[in-house]
């Protein structure tokens, strides 16, 4: 079980929730947990999401409430500290990052709450104090929905953004969807072999992939985390 | 119907396996592809599909129940992946239930 340590607003649909988990051993930056909610009467729904922390700090889910949702809108508009729900994990081996010593650039590609896994792994890279140069394009719909606002320019990390739907005044940043043009622009170049890992939802993360591919990125070096709805 | 990665059902995975194999790497037994079980696609309905990203050749299925899970994985050569040998993961092949246990 996982009792509610803490929790904080991001933006208006987007709450993290820092827990206190029992045994809790650690992770590493990218993994997910599974929450199970179960009712009175039995029901259960489980659903995935990805850890927002650094590997050596409690664990923390950052969570987009889904309207027609069965978990996102007890967690993000209901849970108070103290709540406690059933956890397992941390889940997964595949899309993570470790400070494993490789000097290839880390180009991250967020869409919209893809971006909880992807901050992990920056977090973890500030931590540890990783000079593996690393480079995050992240979309998100408006400014009030840019998850982490306020730490993307600490995070010591070069930080591109895009805005799909609204653009602020004065806004700096790119002002349309994630395109074959933007990845040239901003990822590094093929010929540096980066590490690639997006994350976003599905239809978000075959234009990235396929974009990355056609631009001359080898498939074997992409990474992808897909997410749907409810 | 969208899909998912392969990644998303690490939890259900482990459940089955004893541990994480999400970066374990298996083959079509259709196309032949190579690839990370954590970068297959998945489909959840009533049962959890998992199906070649190349060919779409179905390379697992889960179907879970409370307490139990049934598995088939024939469609996936070469991962030298095992399930449990509990009694909450049945082994199916071709519809039946072959890891000895009475079917449910």
């Amino acid at each position: 079980m996982a009792e509610v340590a803490d929790a904080v607003t991001e933006t208006p649909r987007v709450r993290t929730l820092v827990l206190d988990v029992p045994g809790w051993t650690g992770h590493r930056a990218g993994q997910h947990v599974d929450v199970r909610l179960t009712s009175e009467d039995g029901y259960q729904a489980e659903r995935s999401y990805s850890l927002a922390s650094a590997p050596r700090e409690p664990p923390a889910l950052t969570v987009e409430r889904l309207d027609d949702g069965e978990v996102s809108p007890y967690l993000v508009d209901d849970v108070v500290p103290g709540d406690k729900f059933e956890l397992r994990g941390p889940i997964g081996g595949y899309f993570v990052w470790d400070d494993d010593g490789s000097t290839e650039p880390l180009f991250l590609v967020a869409g919209g709450s893809g971006v909880v896994p992807l901050m992990a792994m920056l977090r973890h890279r500030r931590a540890v104090g990783s000079t593996v140069p690393a480079k995050l394009l992240y979309s998100s719909r408006t400014f009030e929905d840019v998850i982490y606002r306020d730490e993307l320019d600490g995070v010591g990390a070069e930080v591109v953004q895009t805005l799909t739907r609204a653009q602020p005044p004065g806004w700096s940043g790119y002002g349309r969807r994630v395109d074959i043009d933007m990845l040239r622009e901003v990822a590094y170049p093929p010929e540096q072999d980066p590490r690639v890992f997006v994350c976003g939802p599905t239809s978000f993360v075959e234009a990235v992939a396929d974009g990355l591919v056609a631009l001359g990125h080898r498939p074997g070096r992409i990474r992808t985390e897909r997410f749907g709805g409810a | 119907m969208i899909h998912l990665d392969g990644n998303s059902i690490g939890g259900l995975l482990g459940d089955v396996f004893g541990r994480d194999v999400t970066d374990a790497s298996g083959r079509c037994s259709n196309c032949g592809a190579e690839n990370f079980v954590g970068a297959l696609h998945v489909y959840r309905a009533a049962g959890v599909v998992v199906r070649c990203p190349s060919c779409s050749a179905v390379l697992m299925r889960f179907v879970e129940s409370r307490d139990e899970v049934w598995v088939d994985l024939a469609g996936l050569l070469g991962s030298g992946l095992e399930p449990l040998r509990e009694a909450r993961v049945h082994v199916v092949h071709a519809g039946q239930v072959v890891d000895g246990r009475t079917e449910a």
